[in-house]
């Protein structure tokens, strides 16, 4: 249940951005953060904690979209660079175990749907 | 009405990686090694600290940072070994942030320590996403566990510094496959020692102590 900790960030985040200037009048529509793979996050544990969180706040009502990022690695043997599965870190080329992961731990932000009032886009 | 998309790009573990990064530097100053002990409910990891306090404690000045839900049953263990130690009781959490385990840590004696032992909350999944700051994460799995749970929770494995595999004075009662296990500690992380130990017979803790030592650079 480590999502909701992890929640608190994107909800503070998202808060924090909708209160700057430019945005003010504007109501939050999505919310979307990428999460690597490697990540041991639940979509739905993290989408429930999303609507508790955001609940009686400027980002109430607004859905939480939750990008995937591929576990890659780059083998230190022979330089592949690749996709791998969750928990088998070999070189898809040599079979190496000099394995280091480039990809698949990403937790960001990545963006913030608005609705304008005044039909800008 | 329109819409409009606004890109943010904000690390959302970036407030963990600051309190991460102070507790570093602290360490640093002070010449301090700490591990962040993570394995399962009863997998041994307060008996672990019990024995290396017992066999280790004269030669290092240990210090433990004790994580858990709920009670001080674990702290007042150590205590009795005379051991500095903090209770993080996280009241439900299923693990220590850094900003806690900081706060705790320059609470404790620092002058009188030299290693600072977390022993996180006992849990394979969450424990295993956040940095406190540790010199290594250290893996925990008993025996009793089964050898499949280094494929069952990668990311833990991945992630440590070393494992150990505990409670081995009781494999004769048990089917557990050490091989296999090893292979498939193997398949998440290719360099991690890998301690085959008894906290309880005191088998196998002296290449712990070994390693331990190592990282404190006491050898």
């Amino acid at each position: 249940m480590h999502e909701f900790s992890i929640c608190r960030a994107i909800v503070d985040s998202v808060l924090a951005e909708l209160e700057k200037a430019e945005h003010k009048g504007a109501r939050l529509l999505r919310t979307s953060v990428v999460a690597g793979d490697f990540r041991q996050l639940v979509p739905d544990f993290l989408c429930n904690a999303y609507e508790i969180l955001t609940s009686g706040t400027p980002a109430e009502g607004s859905t939480l979209e939750i990008r995937a990022a591929p576990i890659i690695g780059e083998c230190r043997d022979c330089g592949w660079h690749g996709n791998l599965a969750v928990g088998e870190f070999w070189c898809g080329a040599c079979e190496s175990v000099k394995i280091d992961l480039v990809g698949g731990m990403e937790l960001h932000l990545e963006s913030i749907e608005l609705e304008t009032p005044d039909g800008n886009t | 009405m329109g819409t409009r998309e606004i890109k943010v790009y904000k690390d959302l573990m970036g407030a963990n990686e600051k309190w991460a990064a102070k507790t570093r530097s602290l360490l640093a100053e002070r010449q301090l090694s700490m591990l962040n002990i993570i394995g399962s409910p009863g997998c041994g990891k307060t008996a672990l600290l019990e024995k290396t306090a017992e066999v280790y404690g004269g030669r290092v000045r240990l210090a433990v940072l004790e994580g858990d839900v709920e009670t001080t049953r674990d702290a007042e263990r150590l205590d009795a070994l005379k051991i500095p130690t903090s209770q993080l009781l996280t009241g439900g959490a299923c693990h220590l942030e850094a900003k806690l385990v900081h706060h705790a840590l320059v609470d404790l004696p620092l002058e009188e320590i030299d290693v600072v032992i977390v022993e996180n909350v006992g849990n394979l999944v969450c424990p295993a996403e956040f940095d406190v700051g540790e010199t290594a994460k250290v893996a925990v799995l008993s025996v009793t566990e089964g050898e499949d749970k280094p494929l069952k929770y990668p990311l833990l494995f991945h992630e440590a510094g070393a494992v150990v595999l505990s409670k081995t004075d009781l494999m004769p009662h048990l089917s557990f496959d050490m091989e296999s296990c090893i292979d498939f500690v193997r398949r998440a992380n290719a360099s991690a020692p890998v301690f085959q130990l008894s906290a309880r017979s005191g088998d196998g803790i002296d290449a712990w102590i070994d390693w331990l030592s190592g990282i404190a650079g006491k050898e």
